[in-house]
């Protein structure tokens, strides 16, 4: 029953870790992580939580999707092989899958160079626009996409689990293992240099 | 930006006036609102994947299933997840999909002949195409006696499926680099067509991009230093690779020879030995390891299970297809290397005789490519 709601509410609103009120606390996951240590059914449960950022996350990175599905099984095969040695440091269970899911996009580089140019993965990447919509976003879509192909890699980390994983700033930097300060310097680097990529492409932003 | 007030914040205070702070803002919620857009996926992938991987946590989390075995559900329960990770198409027609799903609509795969049931209740997951990159298993005959008891304990009959792993043990300059550092190496390294190798006055140490270590100290031994014994050859052994960081998890065999031991791991996986990887150091007689040859450790990041492969019977028939005469076969592990991945495949290793009337252990790959197997 519990789950049935779960999973209509998480459909309407989105992942649970973008919900403000539960973002505030973590305690609640904390319990689903400990129970999950010892109860398949509670692995699932945090699984259903964070797929949607984690593929997204790693999809933007690659811009393919069978190397995302690749990797995204990857990502939680790793999780479940090590949940037993999770322990909670004071930042959300998505800063931890978050770098493993780094790590092995990072993997996954280091042995083959990439097939698809970032600008067509990042492109591939935004999603399809409502058809109304598609002319006009294409422009855009395309701008922003190729922005983001000058960014460096740990930016392009920065800048996708902020926007788009909904990360705070202290929760990326736990999940690229960086200070805080570090992460805030590449951030706004980052935006930086996607204003002037915006800007040469005669995208106003 | 009321949800991004810590971005806005930091462009407050790092921006160098008014018009860069607006700017960055305006960036920042173009971004934003692109990247807020949910990312299509299939949903037979997601739902595929918690399904193997709940299946994976009711193994290992419980640990009263027991440890998956070379053939039945243990097997199974990550093959799906292999499946779509290597991109293979699987047999099942795509799930049905939720109004309110961000799903992208996919063909149906092409149809499948139906596996052999291998485990009961449990849906059986299989894949009908290996790696397009996956090697095919080409060892030498190896000199053995007729009667030489089979490598692996074999205590589990394969019936339905073998497995293959997929690792990923490619190794870059930084892991070079590293280890070198780690065993002391101060030269520079340089590339080579296959790796890198780095070299001090007496010794030194490659590692090829396949994941390959050897190592070499061509120094003289201490000629005062008193004779160590096996023991203490096996403890110089260990103390190497915990240098190096090249772990190993098999008791070691320690054998004499002229002029000092040679310590000898073979890896198993789930009982079976991987007989192409074998980690061998050479000690001398001072205690000081003069020679190695080891693999970097690769994570076993997949798995896949494969229910049309070559038989033990078929095996036997295709080694004596080479020349020869051979009676029975064992499941062991080779280790081979792809184009851009390492595997760890199953191969029979198949005890008779060659042409010549000569005992020997010929292998064949259990995981055969169709166009190369005749089938």
């Amino acid at each position: 029953m519990w789950s049935e709601y779960r999973e209509v509410r998480y459909r309407r609103e989105g992942p649970p870790t973008h919900r403000p009120e539960i973002v505030e606390t973590y305690s609640d996951e904390q319990r689903l992580v400990q129970r999950a240590q010892r109860d398949p059914e509670a692995f699932g449960e945090l699984y259903d939580m964070h797929f949607d950022r984690i593929y997204a996350y790693i999809h933007r990175k690659t811009g393919d999707r069978q190397v995302a599905e690749d990797l995204t099984a990857d990502t939680f095969l790793k999780a479940l092989a090590h949940i037993q040695s999770y322990r909670y440091t004071g930042q959300p269970f998505a800063a931890w899958l978050y770098r493993i899911a780094a790590n092995v996009v990072i993997d996954y580089y280091r042995v083959r160079r990439p097939t698809v140019q970032l600008d067509e993965g990042l492109s591939a990447a935004f999603g399809g626009p409502e058809p109304e919509e598609a002319a006009l976003a294409l422009d855009d879509r395309q701008a922003v996409s190729l922005a983001m192909q000058a960014l460096s890699p740990d930016q392009q980390d920065v800048i996708i689990m902020r926007f788009g994983g909904d990360m705070k700033l202290k929760e990326i930097a736990a999940a690229l293992g960086k200070t805080e300060g570090a992460v805030k310097a590449l951030l706004f680097r980052a935006l930086g240099t996607l204003r002037r990529k915006l800007s040469e492409s005669g995208v106003q932003p | 930006m009321r949800r991004y007030a810590d971005v806005t914040e930091l462009i407050a205070e790092q921006a160098a006036d008014s018009t860069e702070q607006k700017a960055l803002e305006a960036v920042a919620r173009r971004v934003a609102h692109e990247l807020e857009r949910p990312v299509p996926y299939r949903p037979k992938f997601k739902a595929e994947l918690r399904q193997e991987l709940l299946r994976a946590a009711r193994r290992r989390l419980r640990p009263w299933y027991g440890r998956p075995a070379v053939v039945g559900p243990g097997l199974a329960a990550v093959a799906a997840a292999v499946a779509l990770a290597i991109g293979l198409q699987m047999a099942r027609p795509p799930a049905a999909q939720g109004p309110e799903q961000v799903a992208e609509e996919q063909p149906a795969a092409p149809e499948a002949p139906a596996p052999p049931s291998v485990t009961g209740d449990e849906p059986t997951s299989y894949l009908v195409h290996l790696p397009a990159d996956l090697p095919e298993v080409r060892l030498a005959d190896e000199r053995t006696r007729l009667d030489r008891q089979l490598l692996a304990p074999a205590s589990t009959a394969v019936v339905g499926s073998v497995q293959l792993m997929r690792l990923t043990a490619r190794p870059g300059e930084a892991d070079f680099r590293a280890m070198a550092s780690r065993l002391g190496f101060r030269g520079e390294s340089r590339r080579t067509d296959r790796g890198w190798v780095v070299a001090d006055e007496d010794r030194s140490l490659t590692m090829t991009t396949d994941g390959t270590v050897q190592y070499a100290d061509l120094s003289e031994p201490d000629a005062d230093a008193a004779p160590v014994d096996a023991q203490a050859a096996g403890q110089a052994a260990q103390r190497f690779l915990d240098q190096a960081a090249l772990p190993v998890h098999s008791q070691p065999d320690i054998s004499p020879r002229e002029d000092g031991f040679m310590v000898v791991y073979t890896e198993h996986v789930d009982g079976r030995p991987v007989v192409n990887a074998r980690t061998e150091i050479a000690v001398n007689q001072a205690g000081t390891v003069v020679r190695a040859r080891a693999f970097v450790p690769s994570g076993v990041t997949l798995h896949a299970t494969y229910t049309e492969f070559v038989s033990e019977q078929e095996a036997v028939q295709l080694a004596a297809e080479r020349g020869g005469s051979f009676q029975g076969a064992e499941l062991v592990w080779v280790r081979s290397v792809g184009d851009g991945t390492v595997y760890l495949q199953p191969a029979w290793r198949v005890l008779g005789t060659n042409a010549q009337g000569a005992p020997v252990a010929r292998y064949v790959g259990a995981l055969v490519h169709e166009d190369s197997s005749g089938q």
